[in-house]
């Protein structure tokens, strides 16, 4: 019975041209659009603002140091870096007040990841250029893990001093990763898990048709009919991340870790993925229900884990809550991937056992669910 | 022995009793019709057989053996035909059978033969390999009724068939119905289209409103069915008077009526009796014996939209 679910799943998956394109295409056409987030940009020739009186000597000898530092300084007012860093066209500005006050470095929330390496170089130049280093806090502050939103000056929005890694995360790296590649995790994780969506609508659509009806009359068991419908969606979710991580490697060269690491993180993650979407879908009664129940659910889960932004950017009872959230040890599990040296997969194997815990609770629940609604009462 | 029992069957959901405490036995080998009206309780008490729903209350024996207890072996006795179409669209007619011939444990060689014979009979051998989802609704329906039969049921439940089929499909569907009980399937057919019922069953339950109202051989019901020779003349209360013998006529408003289940039969008696008395028959109608005229005397002929 097993076995004739998974010819089925397989052959109905292959068959359909149009939903197979949907599942491998899409995220093939996602990352060569948005390919400039995970390719890792180095820092050269970064605009950075230095923001100052007009007529200001520091800031001449800031832009020379930035410059030296392979960075585009422009000088602009305050005014204009307001609106530049706003609209996010900039990532950082350095702020010079007038007198003798203390240099600092303002740093776009939303890129505190290659921020923190641009403050770096950004404090070097400013220690050159005799700027108060000692005030500058980006990469240089061994601090308290706290984030804190320096009050900016008048008129300037709302900064992030970027200090440490967020303390609580048990996934923090032992060897930082690269900012770029940290993002490509994030954007890994959120692209496999989206498969929710997928795996849902196949089930909906066979629910609300008559073969479910008839499926409930034949000595299908629960186990068998998820198995059967796992299987293939597990073989699906891996065609997606094959595609995409060597699309990712080959043509945009991104450096993801070797492959005897990210190889059974992948298989650990996608078939977490997998049994998640097959559950959650089984409780959807409509197919108008699967993108309004799997879109939320995977962006959500997707937020707390922390594919989006660092961890550290959120409350910290969310940040407790991340631990219960599977996006989250896949995602830290990719990180180590990338970020350990060597080839040694001892670094992945805790998230693997995570994601395995995981993934059985979900295909526990699942089958349970399946057995349910196959045997209505 | 009746393959099936069905002792006191209720099923409940909350406060809606959709079926209320009905009993019943299929025997060996014959055809059990039901007939209802939409909303009446015939899939709900499909649902049971077919093992989709759980009984709130009853006991059923199928094969002598505990319903529940013989669960396994029941399920890969009983084939299923839903009213809704259970095929995969993307899946072509061959692949279909494939997936839910295996699913009864059918496998191999005997699934190929199966497989042949089955679209053999419904007409869709030439059609084997075209995806469903490019099928008629007659052809899909025919093979909706194939892929039931592979693993060779015991029991073969039917579940309004042959909804929206043309008339040349709903034939070809009869007739393999018709084979499939020469073979000795044992067939439970639930429609609302009588001529259906009366060309595939042997016996018949009405249900409404999650009662069973009648039940019995075809020619029980057809009896009770108001056939017989309506005679219209002068004063029928007067010309029901004497002897009439074995004719038994009753007095009604439009005229003499003869009730008899099969009127051509007692028609040229009829006339020679009423011209005998002397009475003059200004029209005569012959009520044919109709399923439909028991089904609508029990079930009333107030619409049902559910």
């Amino acid at each position: 019975m097993f076995g004739a679910i998974l010819r089925k799943e397989l052959l109905s998956y292959f068959q359909d041209r149009g939903m197979l394109l949907q599942l491998l295409l899409s995220p093939l056409i996602t990352i060569s659009l948005f390919s400039f987030l995970l390719a890792n940009p180095g820092l050269d020739g970064l605009r950075v603002a230095v923001v100052a009186p007009e007529g200001s000597e520091r800031s001449a000898v800031v832009a020379e140091r930035l410059t030296a530092a392979n960075l585009a300084p422009e000088v602009m007012t305050e005014a204009a870096f307001d609106w530049a860093i706003t609209r996010g066209e900039l990532l950082a500005g350095v702020v010079l007040p007038e007198g003798d006050e203390a240099a600092r470095l303002y740093l776009s929330p939303a890129q505190s990841g290659v921020a923190k390496a641009l403050g770096r170089q950004v404090e070097a130049a400013l220690a050159e250029a005799g700027a108060s280093p000692g005030q500058v806090s980006a990469g240089s502050s061994e601090s308290t893990g706290q984030i804190s939103a320096t009050p900016p000056g008048a008129g300037l929005p709302a900064a992030v001093v970027v200090s440490h890694p967020v303390e609580l995360n048990w996934g923090t790296p032992a060897q930082a990763a690269e900012p770029a590649n940290t993002g490509a995790a994030g954007y890994i994780i959120l692209t496999l898990f989206f498969i929710v969506v997928n795996v849902g609508q196949v089930l909906v659509k066979e629910q609300t048709a008559g073969v479910f009806r008839r499926l409930q009359g034949t000595p299908l068991t629960g186990w068998a009919l998820f198995l059967g419908k796992w299987l293939p969606a597990w073989l699906i979710s891996l065609l997606q991340a094959v595609l995409f991580i060597g699309w990712g490697a080959l043509i945009l060269d991104l450096d993801l870790g070797p492959l005897t690491r990210l190889g059974p993180v992948i298989l650990i993650v996608t078939a977490c993925a997998t049994a998640l979407g097959l559950w959650v879908g089984s409780f959807a009664k409509t197919e108008a229900q699967v993108p309004a129940i799997g879109v939320s659910l995977s962006l959500a889960l997707a937020a707390l884990g922390g594919c989006f932004a660092p961890l550290y950017l959120l409350p910290k009872w969310l940040q407790y809550a991340s631990w219960a959230i599977p996006q989250h040890w896949a995602l830290v599990a990719v990180q180590q991937g990338i970020a350990a040296t060597g080839t040694d997969i001892a670094v992945v194997l805790p998230y693997i056992g995570i994601l395995t815990v995981f993934t059985l609770i979900f295909a526990l629940l699942g089958s349970r669910r399946f057995g349910l609604v196959l045997r209505r009462r | 022995m009746a393959l099936l029992a069905a002792q006191g069957l209720v099923k409940r959901y909350g406060a809606f009793e959709a079926v209320k405490s009905i009993s019943f036995e299929v025997q060996k080998g014959s055809c059990w019709g039901l007939l209802g009206p939409n909303g009446a309780g015939k899939s709900t008490t499909l649902g049971i057989l077919s093992g989709t729903l759980e009984p709130t209350a009853g006991a059923l024996r199928f094969e002598g053996e505990d319903w529940a207890a013989a669960e396994g072996a029941r399920r890969r006795a009983i084939g299923y035909v839903p009213q809704e179409l259970a095929l995969y669209d993307s899946l072509s007619a061959l692949e279909n059978l494939r997936f839910w011939g295996r699913l009864y444990g059918v496998r191999g060689r005997a699934l190929d033969g199966r497989i042949k014979e089955a679209l053999d009979w419904v007409g869709l051998a030439s059609r084997a390999r075209e995806k469903v989802g490019a099928f008629s609704g007659g052809m899909k329906r025919r093979l909706n009724l194939a892929a039931a039969i592979l693993h060779r049921p015991r029991l073969l439940l039917l579940d309004e068939p042959m909804v929206g089929v043309d008339p040349q499909s709903r034939n070809l569907l009869l007739e393999v119905l018709q084979h499939l009980r020469q073979e000795g399937m044992t067939l439970i057919y639930t429609s609302h289209y009588m001529a259906e019922v009366e060309a595939v069953c042997d016996r018949v339950a009405i249900i409404d409103h999650g009662k069973l109202l009648a039940e019995g051989g075809l020619s029980e019901l057809l009896a009770q069915s108001g056939a017989g020779v309506l005679v219209q003349t002068s004063d029928a209360q007067a010309a029901l008077a004497g002897d009439w013998g074995s004719l038994l006529p009753v007095a009604r408003e439009e005229g003499l009526f003869f009730p008899a289940e099969q009127p051509g039969e007692i028609l040229p008696q009829v006339v020679l009796q009423m011209n005998a008395r002397g009475w003059q028959i200004s029209g005569i109608e012959v009520v044919q014996p109709s399923l439909e005229a028991v089904f609508l005397a029990l079930t009333g002929t107030a619409l049902r939209d559910e």
